[in-house]
This record gives C-alpha cells, structure tokens and sequence, in this order.
C-alpha cells in the first residue's frame, strides 16, 4: 500500500499543498510565525523568556466525527514558536484544573501532541491522523514525562517511529499546562519525522487530552490546521480564507438537503449517529476540505461504524452524492464554518 | 491419632486408598472436607457420583465438599458419637445387622460377665492361666468355648471351625472357685447400650431429624459397596473416640469393611535405619500435657459442674487420672527435657493454650535448637536456628499415610548449591552426631546407661547403654549413609514396599508406585483400589487386638468406671459460659502451617487471620464482615477480622487452621483461648492392644473450647 | 469467525475451589512484570462480588440491538485487590541478633498495605440463610468469544482472532493502551498492565495448543473438570457435551458475545425443611443459576440426574463416562500437527502500520 513517501523541499512544498480537491488551488492556512531570536533560545516551559514572545490561540475542537467522541468544551491554547537558525521551540500552554501525571489501571495521563503534515501528492493529509497515502509525523507528549516520536496514516495506524531528536519539558502550575518542545531543525532523518526547513511554511496542528476525564486515544481536542512559518517572509503571504457562501441558507439547505438525517450538529433537534457528528467541523477544518468532503464522500472515509460500505472489494462512503450547485455548495460550506 | 480406630481395630490408620471410592455406591463423609483436605483425590468423588453413587456430608457447617453431596446433615459440633451411637440402634433394631460376619470378625460374640461387666477370661475359670483368652457360648455344642484368634490363644486365626457363636442370650459359667459366673455376650452389652440412642432421643444432642437418621442406617446397610469416611476433626473432641468407636460398630454390625481413618502403608524394612536398641519414645499427647502446664488452663475453663455431668469424673479426676497414666508408665513420659531439637514440628504454632503452653516450655527449656526451612513461629523462638534446605533441594521420599499408591521423590535439581548456610536435615543430624561423638570423648564419656530401659544378656538384665563414641557410625550405618541421596537410595534398595524403583527412573518421574508388598493388611494390586483388612476377611488372620477381632468391648478398668465398655455417647465438654463452640477445621492454604504466610496464597485470602462468624451470631453482636474482632475466654484471647458466613452454624464460631502466631497482634495466635483437654478414655493404657507405640496415644483436642467474640 | 474453534468446557460438579488453576496460571504467566494483579484464570464463589468486584456489573459487551456498550474499567484496589506483599524481614527478623523478642514487640507479618478487595474475597460465602445456605464455584478464563467486545472496541484492530483456533489475542506491538477494550469486555477479563502500558489477557496458553498440550489452567485442574477441543470436532469432549448432549452452556450469553467457555450447571443437596428434613428442592435457586447460564438450565440439571440415574442401574451413558473424565487424552483433544499444516506463514494483515516503526532500542525495523 505504500505510496511515496518522498519529503518535498522548497518553496514548491507549501504551493504544491491544497486541500483534496480544492476547487480554487492552494488555500491559505491561519499562519503561526515563529520568531526569529539571536540570542539563546527561551528554556523550560516557566521560562519567563517565553512571555516575550508573541503568541497565537489556537483553538481546539472535540473530536465528533468517531465514536468515542470527546464530552469537552472547546478550549484555547496559547503557542509561541522561536527558533535560533539551528533549532525550534515551541511553548504550548493550555488550562487543566487537574494534574493528571501517571498512567494506569483505568488511568490517563494529560497529553499533548504536535501533528505535522509530510509531503503527499499535492493534498493536505487529513487532520484527524492524516489519510492513507498522506500521513503526518508526530510529537507525543504525555505527563509522566515521556515524548514520543510518531508517524499515522490515518485513524488506527498510529506507530511508534526511530526518535528524531525531539525533547520535551512539562509543568503543571495553578491549573495551567506549560509545555515545551524542542528540536533540531536539521534532524529530520526519515521520511515519517517532520521537516522543518526555514524555506517553506509547515503545516501543523495541535491536540490535547484532559488525563483526569479519562480522554485517551480520538477522545481528544484538536486544532485544525495551521501554517507555521520559520521564515517571516512566509508569513507575510498568508492571509485570511475568505468563504463567499451565505452561511444562514447554508443552515437551511442542511434540511433541505438531507444533511439533518445523518449528521448531528447544533440546530438538528435530532441526534443521528449515521455519520459524523458536525458540531465542531468549522471549528477543525478548513473550507477546502469541507468542500471536498461534500462532492467526494469517497475520498476520505472515516472509521466510524456503518459510514462505509463495501461494494465490489471498494470502500464506499453511505453518503449518497450531493445534488446541489456551486453556490449552494458554498453557502453550506459557509454555515459548516460556523460550528465551532 | 485415630484412637476410635486404634480401639477396634488395633491400628489407627485403617480403610481404603482414595481411589476406591471410584468403586463405592454410596459414601458417607463425616466430619471430614475432601474438597479442601484431599485436593488431589476429590475427584474420585464426583467421579463416583456421575457413576451413580449417592454422596451425603456429616458436618457442622455447610462446608466446600457438602456443595456437591446428594444430602448435608447438618449436626451439632461435637455430638457425634450421639449419631453413631442412633445409626447403630436404628441397625440393630430393625435387624440390618450382618449376622455372619459379626460372628467370625468381631468379639461382639465374647462372653461378658454380668457380675461385674469384665470379658470372660481364662483366668476366670482356671486359676493362674492366661488372661487373654476368652469365650463364646457356642450353640453347637451349648455350652462356652474358647475362641481362636486372640492374643492368647495358640490358634492364630478367626476360622471358627464348628463353632457357632451365639450373639443373644445369658447363661452361667463355673469359676475356678466353683462358683456361677452370670454371662451374656457383647452383643447383648452394645444393644442394650445402643438401645439407649432411639434418633428420637439423640435429636436433642445432634439436632438431626430421625427420619434423617432412619433413613442414612437403612441406605448404608442396604448399599453394595458404601463407604464411611472420617475426618482427623472428630478426635478433636473428647467423644471423638467414642464416635469413631461407634461408627466401627456401624460398619461391622452392616458388615461392610470398616470404617475409613486414612489407610496406612506398610513401609517394613526401614527398621535398620532406628537405632536396634528400644528408644525413649515419649507420648506426643501426655507429653506436651505436662510439658505446657497445660491442666491450669483446663482447670480453669472446665471448673464447674458441665464437666463432671457429660464425662462422669469431676475436672481434678482428669488431672489425676493423666498423673496416673504417666506413673503406670501406660504412656512413656521421660520428664522435661532441658535441651530440645526440634525438626519438622512447628509446636508453637500448634499446641493448645497457645500462649500459656509457650511460656511454660521456655521457662523449663535451657536450649532450643530448631532445625527449619523458614522463620516459623517456633524458629522465632529458637536460641539457634539450623538452616535446613527445602523441599526442592535435598532427596527425600515420602511413604506414610496413604491416600494413595504414589511415593513422592523430593528431586533437587542438578547443580543447585544450597541458600546460605543451609544444609539437608541429614547432614545436619550426621554433623550433630559426630560433634556430640567428639564432644563426649573430650569429656571421657562413651557410653551412658539408660535405666528406664533393660535387655537381657543369658541370665541378667543389664540397662540399655546410649553409645555416645559410637553415636556418628551408628547413625550412618558404619558410614554407608553420609547423604541425603545415600538415605533415599538405601530406602530404595531395603524397602520391599517400593521395589523394584530405580533411583534414576523415580528421579525423572518424581514419584514411584508402591509394590505389593505396601499394603499393610491387604496386598497392594497393582490394578485396583487399597482396601484393608483382606487378610482378616479373607484369610481369617487376626486382628492386632486384644481379641484377635473387631473389639467392641474394652474392659480396662477405666472404660468400665465411666461406663464406656462398648460404644456409647457423651455430650461435648464445651462450657456453658461461653456461648460459642469454637471449631478449627483444616485449612485449605498450607500444608499446616507450611506454605500458609505464602505471598500468593494469602493472597487468595483476606491477607490477614479471620474468623468465621454465623449471620445470627454477628447481627447480634453488630458485627459486619470485615471487622477487628476479639475472640476471647478465661483462658486467653486473640484479634483477627470477622467474615460472614451463611454456611454456618449459630452457635459456633469456626476458625481455618495453622494460621502462624506470628500474623496475630502480639504473637498470641488463635489457639491461645483453647484449653487444654484430654479425653479420659486416651488415657488408658497397660490393656490388650491400648498400649503406648505408634498405634496408642491420645490427642491434644483443639474442638471443645468454648469462646465468646466481640468488635474490637 | 475464525475458521475452526477451540473451546473449554468446565463442569462445576467437580469444582471443588482450590485454586490450582488460578496458581497454574499465575506461576506461568502473571507473576511478574506488572502483571501481579491480574488473574487471567480466578475462581470465585458464586452468588458473590467476583473478581473483579461486581464485574457482572460493570458493563460492556452489545445491547440488544448490537451495539457495543462501554463499561466501566475496574479500580485496582477496590474492584481487583492490590496485590499486597508482606514485610517477611521486618516482622520476622527484626530483632536478629539481640535478645530474643518480647512476645508483644514485634508487628505482625501483614499485608504492608491492608488490603480492600482480592481475587477470592467471598470464598465459600455464597448466599441463603442456615441451613439453607448455597454456593459453588465459578473458574473463569478469557472465553475468546467468536463476537469479542474487545476487538470490536479497539480502534486500532489491536486484537485479532486467530483463523485457525479463534483464540483471541492483543497484538502487543498495536496496543498504545487506551483501555476501551477494558472496558468492553463484559467478564472484564483483559486487564491493562501499568509497567508496559498495554493490555494483556489470557492467551489460552496457545504456545502449549501449538504443541498438543492443553492450557496450564486445564491440564493442571486436580479435580478433573475441563474438557479442550475444537467444537466441530464430533469426536472430541467438547462437541459432545456442547452440541450433542447440549449439557454445556455459555456464561451470561446475552452479553452478545458468543462465549467459548462453556459451563456444566451445579447440581445441589436438597434444601432442608424447617424440623430439618431434606425437602425434594435443590438448594441452588433455578434462578440463580438462570440468570447465569441461560434458560436451559433445569433441564441440563434434568438430564444430569437422569443419566446418573442410568449409570447407577448399571446402563451406558456417554454423558457421564465424558464427565468422569478417564483419561486426559480424553479431556483434551489436541493435535500438534494441525498447527504445523494450519498455522498461517504470513503474519496477519489488518489495517497497516505506518510502514517505519522504531524497535525499543530506537533502531528503525520494517514492517512484515
């Protein structure tokens, strides 16, 4: 199954990146820059070099779309991202009221992980563990102290990969996680480790799970993605995704159209299970997919249970075809940006 | 020791190997718990029960092998001998009885004298002649005659020949002073006894319907192969040689084999390893009597009147009467010794009065020396502990008791160096040997006469000489048995009983299977289950008795001073003021006390000791399951936690044994309100076969104290 | 569905709780590396809490619709019992050297931590009331169900059931231990091991199977009470007593998960009367044993009794002579060389792994 796998150098890489099927080309990502220090980068995650520096919020989704869906509100992560020409650090901080440090029996702990998209054949991999033929590679944070290097392909084939360097600092203070991430920006030394080259913006997201409310696993929090920028130049070219749609007939085409009969999201007084639960689908994705997720169900099926079928040895997704014109297309995807 | 056994039979240890109840139709277990005492063995049970034979479980409690019996009887603790004595009324009043066989095996046909209650002896009718053989009324000829087969008479066999022993009637004999001796027969003594014991009647001691009682007589008596099982548990109470007494008679008078006490092997040849002089084999029970003190404790929770209304004598009679065995030298009591080596006995933890007896010996102890795998409560007591290597680390091969046909080899395994200092028990006897061998002639002692013991040399009697000089040849039989494996092989090649093993194949194996020759009373077949007492059925040979049979009628002067001449009953001793029968039957968690503060066996347990509580009893206390609790008396208390058992009788509070005294607070363990007990009957000696040796002596009784148990 | 399914049958008349399995199976397997609260093979007392504690309810398997309910993951001191040392060296040789102990002195040898719970707390309590009081014993494995809650639950397909025998087992190098297969199992037997943070479970000693030998719990039962073998194959113990003589039944079936443990029901002694006569009622309620076993269960009592019955008038029953268990070559129904023909080559393909992983020393290893 594998398919190439090969890392894309160059400016080409975040061109070349466009949502599957973008109808419009490369879509701009929210952008995360990171700043460019001279001296000696900030330490631990108490650092107060770190309160310096400018942060983004970033905002975090419950996972709906799989069962077990995270039962948590959306929550706002604060990141600062500095590097010295030689090495990234990120600080991510967010609010837990409880320290959750240990695994066990029926015990998780708090976690924190940094996804990152690898080179796929012009597509973003899907947010949620990328997709088969596109897959992330991932820094896992847990707080009993360990980090781990990761690499997934999609849901269920997350796996553990040769450590690329990456370290990691926690702590807990007054209900706040502080974390820090640290790692060569060279060291990259397999397909599945980041790349994180200051020629090109990389496209990265953020999850977190509440250890003390059992979350572990999809039950998670998590960001769509964003584009982090080494380069301020980078930087300077995004801007923010314009989305021409009238979100409000978007809201009643979702009845007319059928969409209330499988998808839960706020405003269906059903709650059907047929297909991923919407509720936070503007909050974790950007247009581009929303749009492709609408004209080509096939293209990405989630492993819920029943949202596929398998017809002839292919994997169909049960949403049947949208009958709808582009401007109704847009007006849905404009209302699905606003679930969050 | 199985006492009831040893009474009728001669020897203790007597029934079947655990694979003949595979064969039984209908088996009766009493006071006893296979599903937690015979763990390897049980399934023959449920085996025979799928088979079609019916199950029933005498017990107080609803105990773990009652759960899969055709019939629980539940039965007051200790009242038993009242149900053996009902189920031999029921026999005998509806005419279950097996005439034959009770005329040629048992002495239930001996003329007993009506005067005053004494077998009918030689001695009686011809002056100055044997006192060990007795007489028949024989119907075919109508006048007594002398029977073969006791210990006195010449004939060697139970072969009756003409004879017809009447089993009823009276008639008149001359003594050899002319005068009329009155005689009726045993049989007429054990009915009229038994006829005391309607079930009607017993149901008040027992608690036991007499439909239940009717019913179990008729169904034993009528069964093709029943079985009676018995557990150690019914000689921890005063009656319980009493109760096994009378289920012998139950068994014999149904003529079904007898009653079953756990078989022993005949392992003959090993007598090379004894020393060939006799020993100073001291009584276990008499022994640790006197050396615990243990009468103060008896005295004190037995004082009042309960005592002297159940056993006939008041509670200072006892006292004497122990004082008396050991002055009749009926049991072999050689003083307090002021130096102990202790092996393989954990006697702290076991003997009664757990606390009381402790402080007794110690105080009289100069030097103890134990010789222990681990840290029992009793090494924890030693002035110096020998480290000795474990099961898994020496040879040894294990005969006696015989559950079944399988020796097990201990194996060490190859190449394993011994933990510390360590060594086999062997070793360290043949090390003390020679140390006590050196140390005696530095002092110029060779050899110390034993006065207490005498041989003949042609004319004189010389007292038995202890060889100290030669003490470490004699003990390695001239230097042939230096090792643990020298002693394994030696046994290998001299004991008939375990030919032809090879000392390799047992090793791979890690058990041999007894040959023939085991069998004490009976061969050993190769392809069918043990059962004792072919020989004497059979073959006519007879019984290591007085009376060559079954005995049924003990007339030591004691027996017939507390009117037990022949099975009868007698109520537990436990004392009215306390209000709970305190029983410990044998737990399912060690091997005694072996293996019981294991890691991952008290795991499989609450970790801690705990008592067993009936529902009624703890609601009425306001105990709930899990709670501190102080079980107490005037003799002594101890601590654990409570556990709830509806299996339970009210009334008794239940306790599984050999917990160690050292997981107690303050050491004292849960025999320390136990009073110290003897049975009256244990304490006859110096008649027929009740003489002492390793077919005679009495039991410490654990069952027959009574306690009260409160939150703590 | 695997292709062919092995299958345990115990028959709870020859149950006599001593736990030799449970220490079979502990010895071999869980006493050591994180695994010393676990017991894949325990015995517990029935009516009683169980081990885990009240595991019967604690949720999981599938509701009547199908669908797979999440229960709750067992607390470890409370539902499963810490698994306690003792202080051997403080209580026992605390005064080595001096003068021998005064009798008080020295703490009792005690769990270092008292203990909440444990694998077999309520042993022989049971339920009723004197003398009417009942219980028996329930031995308890993995039942390597043909519908395992487990697998359905684990979103990495982390546990996979083997074609050849249906054993059920947990890919150790899948499992990140999330726990929702824990929490799945309605017999809660998969258990989360804290040093290697995966899920482990009974294996049904399938490195024994391979060879012909029967699991360590099995082979080692003194009281003879378990039978192993392919359910299909009509000459082995197992079909006879599950599918021919239909005396077998599945525990808590309607937990959805199609169990291949199968049980014979207890017989009991009668209930007694008040003047303590035996009545003609068995002293285990029908329903107790309903409830666990399925609606069928008076009439395998039924049949039990009658086929005993044949057997006491000196008939034939292969019922019985299956029951008494002769022979071990006859309980366990095994053969080694099914496994050399049988036994996949290539390892089983699920969902892939991403293709690189890491050993644990950090060294990359491709993928199968």
């Amino acid at each position: 199954m594998r398919a190439a796998l090969r890392a894309r150098a160059g400016a080409a890489f975040l061109a070349a990146l466009a949502f599957p099927g973008a109808l419009s080309g490369a879509e701009p990502l929210p952008t995360i820059a990171a700043t460019r220090v001279a001296g000696p980068l900030p330490g631990g995650p108490r650092d107060p070099g770190w309160g310096k520096l400018a942060s983004v919020e970033v905002t975090l989704y419950p996972q709906a779309a799989v069962a077990p869906a995270a039962r948590a509100r959306p929550l706002a992560l604060a990141l600062r991202a500095a590097h010295d020409g030689r090495t990234l650090a990120l600080q991510l901080a967010w609010r837990d009221a409880t320290r959750s440090r240990t695994r066990g029996i029926g015990a998780f702990a708090d976690a924190l992980a940094v996804q990152w998209a690898l080179g796929g054949e012009s597509e973003l991999p899907y947010v949620g563990m990328g997709h088969r033929g596109h897959p992330v590679a991932l820094w896992f944070w847990r707080a009993d102290g360990t980090v781990e290097t990761l690499a997934a392909e999609g849901f269920g084939t997350l796996s553990a990969q040769r450590a690329d360097g990456v370290q990691a600092e926690g702590a807990w203070h007054d209900g706040h996680w502080q974390v820090v991430l640290r790692r060569a920006l060279d060291s990259a030394a397999s397909p599945l480790h980041a790349r994180l080259a200051p020629d090109a913006a990389v496209p990265v997201a953020v999850a977190i799970w509440d250890g003390g409310a059992q979350e572990r696993d999809g039950t998670k929090r998590l960001s769509g993605w964003h584009a982090l920028a080494l380069d301020p130049a980078h930087a300077a070219r995004a801007a923010a995704s314009r989305v021409a749609g009238n979100a409000a007939n978007g809201k009643r085409l979702m009845t007319v159209k059928g969409c209330v009969a499988c998808h839960a999201f706020p405003g269906n007084p059903a709650r059907p299970t047929l297909g991923p639960d919407l509720s936070f689908a503007g909050g974790i994705h950007a247009p581009g997919y929303l749009r492709e997720a609408l004209s080509a169900p096939d293209k990405i099926i989630l492993p819920g249970k029943g949202y596929a079928t398998a017809e002839g040895g292919t994997r169909r997704s049960i949403m049947p075809p949208l009958e709808a014109s582009a401007a109704e297309r847009e007006d849905l995807v404009a209302f699905l940006l606003t679930l969050k | 020791m199985f006492t009831g056994a040893s009474l009728a039979y001669g020897i203790p240890n007597v029934g079947t190997s655990l694979d003949a109840w595979f064969e039984m139709d209908y088996i009766v277990l009493w006071g006893f718990n296979p599903n937690v005492t015979r763990i390897p063995d049980a399934h023959y049970l449920w085996e025979a029960k799928w088979r079609g034979a019916k199950v029933v479980v005498i017990a107080p409690d609803y105990n773990p092998t009652a759960i899969h019996a055709d019939l629980w009887i539940p039965i007051r603790p200790g009242t038993d001998s009242f149900l053996a004595l009902s189920l031999v009324h029921v026999v005998l009043e509806e005419n279950l009885y097996q005439e034959e066989f009770i005329r040629e095996q048992t002495d239930l046909p001996f003329l007993v004298r009506e005067d005053d209650g004494r077998l009918l002896r030689l001695a009686d009718l011809r002056k100055g002649s044997r006192d060990d053989v007795f007489f028949c009324w024989d119907e075919a000829s109508g006048k007594h005659a002398a029977l073969p087969g006791s210990q006195g008479h010449f004939r060697k066999t139970l072969r009756l020949g003409t004879l017809r022993p009447a089993l009823t009637g009276r008639w008149q004999v001359t003594g050899h002073d002319g005068r009329a001796i009155p005689v009726t027969t045993a049989f007429e003594r054990v009915r009229a006894e038994a006829a005391k014991f309607a079930p009607e009647r017993t149901q008040a001691h027992t608690g036991i319907h007499p439909e239940v009682v009717r019913r179990l007589a008729r169904e034993y008596a009528a069964a093709h192969d029943p079985g009676l099982t018995i557990g150690f548990s019914l000689h921890k109470y005063a009656w319980g040689i009493l109760a096994c007494w009378g289920q012998a008679l139950f068994c014999a008078l149904t003529g079904h084999d007898v009653v079953d006490t756990e078989h022993q092997w005949s392992l003959g040849g090993i007598g090379p390893l004894s020393s060939p002089k006799p020993a100073r084999f001291g009584s276990g029970f008499l022994g640790e009597w006197f050396a615990g003190k243990m009468w103060e404790t008896f005295l004190r929770h037995y004082a009042g009147k309960a005592f002297a209304e159940r056993s006939g004598i008041a509670p200072e009679e006892l006292v004497r009467l122990a004082e008396h065995a050991r002055e009749e030298k009926w049991f072999a009591h050689h003083g307090e010794p002021k130096v102990r080596l202790l092996f393989a006995d954990n006697t702290f933890r076991r003997n009664k009065s757990s606390v009381h007896y402790r402080k007794a010996v110690l105080d009289a102890t100069e030097l103890l020396v134990n010789a222990n795998v681990r840290m029992d409560s009793s090494a924890e007591l030693a002035d110096y502990v020998l480290p000795a290597a474990s099961h898994y680390e020496t040879w040894d091969i294990r005969g006696e008791v015989g559950y079944h046909r399988f020796a097990n080899l201990a194996v060490p395994a190859p190449g394993l160096a011994p933990v510390g200092e360590a060594k086999t028990e062997w070793e360290i006897c043949r090390l003390l040997a020679e140390h006590i061998a050196a140390a005696a002639k530095r002092r110029g002692i060779d050899r110390v006469a034993d006065p207490e013991f005498t041989v003949t040399r042609g004319e004189a009697k010389e007292p038995v000489t202890r060889d100290l000089d030669t003490l470490a040849d004699d003990f390695t039989l001239q230097g042939k048995l230096a090792t643990d494996k020298d002693v394994v092989q030696w046994l290998l090649d001299n004991v008939p009983a375990f030919r032809p093993w090879k000392l390799t194949d047992a090793a791979e194996r890690g058990f041999i299977v007894l040959g023939s020759e085991a069998g004490l009373t009976s061969p050993l077949y190769a392809d069918r289950p043990y059962r004792s007492f072919e020989e004497q059925f059979y073959l006519k040979r007879p019984y290591p008795t007085l009376s060559g049979r079954q005995q049924f009628y003990v007339d030591h002067a004691l027996y017939l001073r507390l009117g037990c001449a022949c099975p009868t009953a007698r109520a537990p001793l436990h004392p009215p003021k306390f209000p709970l029968a305190f029983y410990s039957p044998h737990t399912r968690w060690g091997i005694h006390s072996t293996w019981r503060t294991s890691k991952l066996m008290l795991r499989m347990q609450r970790g801690v000791p705990h008592v067993n509580l009936s529902r009624a009893d703890a609601a009425r206390r306001g105990i709930r399951d899990g709670d501190r609790v102080r079980v107490f008396n005037d003799v002594g208390a101890f601590y654990a936690r409570a556990k709830i058992l509806p299996a339970l009788q009210p009334g008794t509070l239940m306790m599984d044994h050999a917990w160690e005294p050292h997981q107690f607070a303050g050491r004292a363990g849960m025999d320390t309100p136990v009073a110290g007990l003897l049975s009256p009957l244990e304490l006859a000696g110096g008649w027929g076969h009740l003489r002492f040796g390793a077919e005679w002596d009495g039991n410490q009784l654990a069952n027959e104290s009574a306690v009260d148990v409160e939150r703590a | 569905m695997s292709k062919r399914q092995l299958a345990m049958v115990m028959d709870l008349n020859k149950c006599i709780g001593c736990q030799t399995c449970t220490m079979a199976c502990k010895t071999q397997w869980t006493n050591r590396n994180g695994r010393d609260y676990m017991y894949w093979n325990n015995v517990e007392t029935q009516p009683g809490r169980g081990y885990p504690r009240d595991w019967r309810r604690a949720g999981g398997g599938f509701d009547d619709a199908g669908a797979l309910t999440r229960g709750r993951v067992p607390d470890l001191a409370r539902d499963y019992g810490a698994p306690f040392d003792l202080d051997y060296e403080r209580a026992l040789n605390a005064d080595a050297g001096h003068a021998p102990p005064a009798f008080a002195a020295p703490p009792p040898l005690a769990p270092t931590a008292p203990p909440a719970y444990g694998p077999n707390w309520d042993e022989d309590q049971g339920a009723g009331d004197y003398p009417n009081a009942y219980y028996f014993y329930l031995p308890r494995i993995c039942n390597h169900c043909s519908n395992p809650a487990c697998l359905a639950a684990c979103p990495r397909k982390a546990i996979y059931k083997r074609e050849e025998d249906g054993i059920v087992l947990v890919d150790q190098s899948r499992c990140r231990g999330y726990q929702h297969c824990i929490e799945a199992c309605p017999y809660k037997k998969v258990y989360f091991n804290p040093q290697f943070n995966r899920s482990e479970k009974c294996i049904f000693c399938y490195p024994r199977v391979e060879q012909g030998r029967a699991p360590a719990c099995a082979h080692q039962c003194v009281g003879r009470i378990r039978f192993v073998g392919f359910l299909d194959d009509e000459d082995g113990p197992v079909f006879k007593l599950v599918t021919k003589w239909q005396a077998a039944l599945p525990l808590h079936a309607e937990f959805g998960t199609r169990p291949n443990v199968y049980y014979v029901p207890p017989l009991s002694p009668p209930r007694l009367d008040a003047e303590g006569r035996p009545t003609g009622e068995r002293r285990i309620p029908d329903a107790v044993l309903v409830e666990r076993f399925g609606p069928r269960v008076p009439e395998v009592l039924a049949l039990l009794e009658a086929e005993r019955e044949r057997k006491r008038r000196g008939e034939r029953s292969e019922l019985m002579d299956t029951l008494i268990a002769y022979r071990h070559a006859e309980m366990f129904k095994l053969d080694a060389a099914y496994y050399g023909a049988a036994k996949p080559k290539a390892a089983r393909r699920v969902i892939p792994i991403v293709a690189e992983r890491a050993r644990p020393d950090g060294a990359p290893e491709t993928e199968a």
